[in-house]
């Protein structure tokens, strides 16, 4: 009964998917199809403060990627981490791995001022699933947004040893946020509220304020979250603050070529004062998501410069 | 065509702009003296310093002595009445914690750092900032159990320009929270001169509360800040910041 159970809502799940993604590639769509490849190589660093034997665990990855923009909002992407360097963090890291792998679709509705992004596939941070995301530019200071999620977990992954991981969970987590952005213009600075229910079925919420400078932005942010029942402390609420910083790489101009190779768009690092052992997670559906840059195309707050200008390929 | 390149080469050089630094927690100041000077907006830095085990305090210690170290830190003024650091000291630990293994940097101690000026230097008013290290810090019970940096205090800085060379007389109350930091608690100083033919290189001389410390910091090649000095005018500090501007 159980199986059959959960085989219904995962069909159910999939048809919901489906359904939305070919009623919704119908309308909302605008402007000729621009199609263009973007190839591009970028590297993440993770480091963890955890013990006495070295100062800190640091894993980097190269994370060569693709994007495919096939005209019509349409995206698809894929990502893959290469590990270089790993002291500290479990051998599995050493594996290369598919990070991502998605399709997503943007749809604007400009006279009703609502846009909204719908993915599927394989995310970044290990899950798998569907992904939509809602921006509402209320004016020209303030814009609300949403998330909603249903994802599982995946691992894929090799290495030239014969160790491989090929692993799909099989247990749903849902990801359901709403907040608000606050842009003071003649600062080029933004205050973000966001909370909601996080992958660890906690609770939390988080407020940051943003300078957004020429190529780079530096943020502050406090997180009060829920713990979660898989921490070793007691139950409760826990806090923690710490800062962002987001460096967007050359070329900062979108090219116009129909096949471009570039750098990864950005390098983004974030510190917390106090680890927050498994609260408030999230994943991404892009591969070069940041903090900077609207997770939908919206002519609003960062998407007005110029790094952030839609692509316009030469036909 | 040679001496283009060298005349080139040496502008280059002294192309530089006044930029200052209590460089062992990566924040604008003296030696070991804040100031309330600030940066310009914009400006984000990125740097390391070795610090004599007289600046460490007293708390940081490994087997009951005090060592000699190195700190790291980035900083950044979001706006020209605010500026935030982080910064880490590198700590001696024995190995995994093991008292049978070597000593070594295992371990960091990690604090943020903030000054805010209400208050702008003009032509009678000094500069005013308040301000602290290690400012926020947190554990499982909420209060942090180390805090050896946490310090508060206020500063005011004044600026007088004599036939193209600059005086500073710089004047601050500091309050440390840890007690065997006592020593340092209290009105500390310091003066510094600007020659008028190269105003990026500034000395200086300060009292700490427990020392006198004398040095002097310049910015070099634009991207480059040193600063030597001596902390009771016997141990040596310094450190190498990278400076870059983000608007």
């Amino acid at each position: 009964m159980c199986t059959f159970a959960w085989l219904f809502d995962t069909c159910m799940i999939r048809k919901l998917v489906i359904i939305l993604l070919l009623a919704f590639s119908f309308v909302g769509a605008n402007g000729q199809p621009k199609q263009q490849v973007e190839l591009f190589c970028g590297a993440d660093l993770y480091y963890a403060d955890v013990n006495f034997i070295r100062l800190y665990n640091v894993l980097l990855n190269l994370t060569p990627g693709v994007k495919y923009h096939m005209g019509h909002d349409w995206q698809l992407a894929a990502q893959a981490e290469i590990p270089v360097v790993n002291e500290g963090y479990a051998n599995r890291y050493n594996m290369i791995r598919l990070s991502l792998a998605a399709v997503s679709k943007q749809f604007h509705f400009p006279d009703a001022k609502q846009h909204f992004k719908l993915s599927a596939g394989l995310f970044g941070s290990e899950r798998y699933g569907a992904d939509l995301r809602w921006m509402y530019p209320v004016n020209s200071w303030l814009m609300l947004n949403a998330r909603l999620g249903v994802v599982r977990d995946w691992q894929l992954g090799f290495d030239f040893d014969d160790n491989t991981e090929c692993d799909f969970g099989s247990k749903w987590y849902s990801l359901a946020l709403l907040g608000g952005n606050i842009w003071l213009d003649p600062w080029h600075t933004e205050l973000r509220a966001t909370g909601g229910r996080y992958l660890g079925k906690d609770y939390g919420c988080e407020c940051e304020a943003i300078r957004h400078f020429n190529h780079c932005s530096v943020s502050l942010f406090f997180q009060l979250h829920e713990l979660t029942s898989s921490q070793y402390r007691k139950k409760g609420h826990s806090e923690t603050g710490g800062f962002r910083l987001i460096v967007m790489l050359p070329p900062y101009k979108k090219s116009r070529e129909k096949v471009v190779f570039r750098p990864a768009s950005n390098f983004n690092m974030t510190y917390y004062a106090q680890s927050g052992d498994g609260t408030m997670k999230k994943y991404f559906t892009d591969p070069e998501e940041n903090g900077r840059t609207n997770a939908i195309d919206v002519d609003w707050g960062t998407g007005k410069f110029e790094e952030n200008q839609p692509v316009a390929v030469e036909e | 065509m040679k001496k283009k390149l060298l005349i080139c080469q040496i502008m280059w050089l002294f192309l530089a702009i006044p930029l200052y630094a209590q460089m062992h927690v990566g924040m604008n100041g003296l030696i070991h003296v804040p100031t309330a000077d600030m940066d310009t907006v914009g400006l984000a830095r990125l740097g390391i310093n070795y610090v004599p085990m007289e600046m460490v305090p007293d708390g940081m210690t490994c087997d009951g002595e005090k060592f000699n170290t190195f700190t790291h830190y980035m900083s950044v003024t979001p706006f020209r009445w605010i500026e935030i650091g982080y910064g880490c000291t590198l700590w001696k630990f024995h190995y995994n914690k093991n008292p049978k293994r070597e000593t070594g940097f295992y371990a960091k101690d990690r604090y943020f750092s903030v000054k805010i000026q209400p208050i702008v230097e003009d032509r009678w008013w000094p500069s005013l900032v308040v301000g602290g290290n290690d400012v926020y810090g947190s554990s499982d019970g909420g209060e942090s159990l180390s805090n050896y940096y946490r310090n508060f205090f206020v500063a005011a800085s004044k600026h007088f320009d004599c036939h193209g060379h600059i005086l500073g007389a710089h004047v601050a109350y500091r309050k440390w929270k840890r007690d065997y930091n006592r020593k340092w608690n209290g009105v500390v100083g310091g003066i510094t001169y600007q020659p008028s033919f190269y105003q990026p290189l500034r000395a200086m001389a300060e009292w700490d509360g427990n020392a006198v410390n004398i040095g002097a910091d310049c910015r070099i090649y634009k991207y480059f800040l040193i600063q030597c000095g001596l902390q009771g005018c016997k141990h040596f500090t310094g450190g190498l910041t990278l400076c870059f501007e983000l608007l």
